[in-house]
């Protein structure tokens, strides 16, 4: 009897605390499958920019969840004063801001070399965040990965490099101009950021423009 | 060398945003549905996660990013100061120190300046030894003894890093301004310094004590003034060369490039203290 009872505490011991490193063995190989995929694109300097782009991009895209980071940043108090149209404008604009300023630094990254620390779970259960350290001309930047569990794995949130936050950097830029400005504002400029940008975003980003009608 | 830490904090930020941006992947879908007619905007590139429950995800994610627009603002009493300070840097990077960052770039070579940016770390080693001395951080003065001693010999006057290379001694990120973080204070209100850059109350005190710790301070009768100077700004060179770009990439991405650097320095200090 006892020893059914020990075993059956035992047999119930082990998932409980299996799951959370279940969880963070998880997490580890999704950040790392992520950034190893996404240096090897970038360290084949025989594709061209677009086609490394594009590769980067095809790599990243199941693991980040950007439209909630677009929302994030924001923040429920802004959030709630866009309609339902300027909330999928912002979505939009903020995807495409991520996306010019990343096409506009793809040829930053050349000799980086990346070394991986355990996952460390969040207070919030359901959250893990995972520092890689990014070793670039000699310094050493720590890039932590934000990830929350979802039903199709785990997703990025927010990206911090060196204790600086993509949410809260954009979030207080936002912030800061929908003190004094209003929203339509704020779409503008947006736009008008994303426009000056070449190559293909721009015209996909005027096609928008056009179909969104004027601020 | 506060030049330097400015400095560092633009490349960083260069590099949080185009790291961060490896999310930009989203878009590609998005792209490809407003081809194919679909309704621009209402389709959320990531199929999963951010549709379900708006509320609901926020409420997840408010207790790490507070309740934005509201109580997250940065008491910035000096803002008009600090913006008008802040183009004249602007201009003073883009005219003076980048054109010569630039020459300076072209005779040495990138592995050559490399080399010259260790050499500077490791002479501003009194900074991170008092620095982790002023917190009680007696493990991290042993190492910093240590790199300096190995990498000054070794590592022939700092240029190359063979206290990490070979016995694993790593940098120890100290200086004053964080000490006096760890003891308590707060960062006070922003402040931009002329040349120097983005820095706060407290940092710019912290530097301001840091530039007795180096030998060339006058006042140790070593060096004169002129000579101090001119070794502080050949290593901003130095590190501005091997950055070129990333500063106007910045600037090109942020709605407001000057509340972002102040954002982003006090993130980054902040975490900084906390270690």
């Amino acid at each position: 009897m006892l020893t059914a009872i020990a075993a059956a505490w035992a047999l119930a011991a082990v998932p409980a605390s299996a799951a959370p490193a279940a969880d963070a063995k998880e997490v580890r190989v999704v950040i790392e499958r992520t950034v190893h995929s996404v240096l090897d694109v970038l360290k084949d300097k025989g594709l061209g920019k677009d086609i490394r782009k594009k590769g980067v991009l095809a790599v990243i895209d199941p693991v980040f969840d950007l439209p909630l980071m677009g929302k994030l940043t924001l923040g429920r108090g802004h959030w709630a004063r866009l309609d339902d149209a300027q909330q999928s404008e912002f979505t939009s604009l903020f995807v495409a801001t991520i996306k010019d300023s990343y096409y506009e630094k793809i040829d930053l990254f050349t000799d980086e070399t990346v070394d991986f620390e355990e996952p460390v779970q969040a207070e919030q259960k359901g959250k893990y965040q995972m520092l890689t350290r990014i070793n670039s001309k000699g310094q050493r930047y720590g890039l932590l990965y934000k990830l929350y569990k979802t039903k199709a794995g785990w997703k990025v949130y927010d990206v911090e490099i060196e204790g600086i936050s993509l949410i809260r950097s954009y979030g207080a830029q936002y912030d800061q101009f929908l003190q004094k400005g209003t929203v339509p504002g704020l779409l503008a400029k947006m736009k008008q950021k994303t426009l000056e940008t070449p190559g293909d975003l721009k015209a996909a980003t005027k096609k928008s423009a056009g179909k969104t009608g004027k601020p | 060398m506060r030049i330097g830490q400015a400095a560092r904090l633009v490349s960083l930020t260069a590099l949080a945003v185009s790291l961060c941006c490896a999310a930009a992947s989203a878009a590609e879908p998005a792209k490809s549905r407003r081809a194919s007619g679909a309704p621009i905007m209402s389709a959320p590139a990531v199929p999963m996660g951010a549709e379900e429950g708006s509320d609901a995800s926020f409420e997840e994610f408010e207790g790490e990013f507070g309740k934005p627009g509201a109580g997250k603002k940065v008491f910035d009493p000096l803002s008009g100061y600090n913006r008008a300070m802040f183009h004249f840097n602007d201009k003073f990077y883009l005219w003076v120190a980048k054109p010569l960052s630039i020459g300076y770039g072209i005779l040495i070579p990138e592995p050559g300046r490399v080399a010259v940016a260790r050499a500077y770390t490791n002479f501003a080693f009194p900074v991170r030894f008092v620095g982790a001395g002023m917190q009680g951080k007696f493990k991290s003065m042993g190492v910093e003894l240590g790199r300096f001693l190995v990498n000054s010999t070794l590592g022939l006057g700092g240029f190359f890093d063979p206290a990490e290379a070979w016995f694993g001694m790593k940098l120890q990120d100290e200086d004053l301004g964080q000490a006096f973080g760890k003891w308590g204070m707060g960062t006070g209100i922003p402040v931009v310094l002329p040349i120097l850059g983005q820095t706060n109350l407290r940092d710019g005190i912290g530097f301001a004590g840091q530039s007795f710790l180096t030998p060339l301070n006058p006042v140790y009768g070593i060096a004169d003034g002129m000579t101090n100077m001119s070794v502080v700004a050949g290593g901003q060179f130095n590190f501005i060369s091997l950055h070129i770009g990333e500063y106007e990439k910045i600037k090109k991405d942020a709605l407001d490039p000057y509340t972002f650097i102040r954002d982003a320095h006090l993130q980054n200090r902040a975490k900084r203290v906390k270690e």
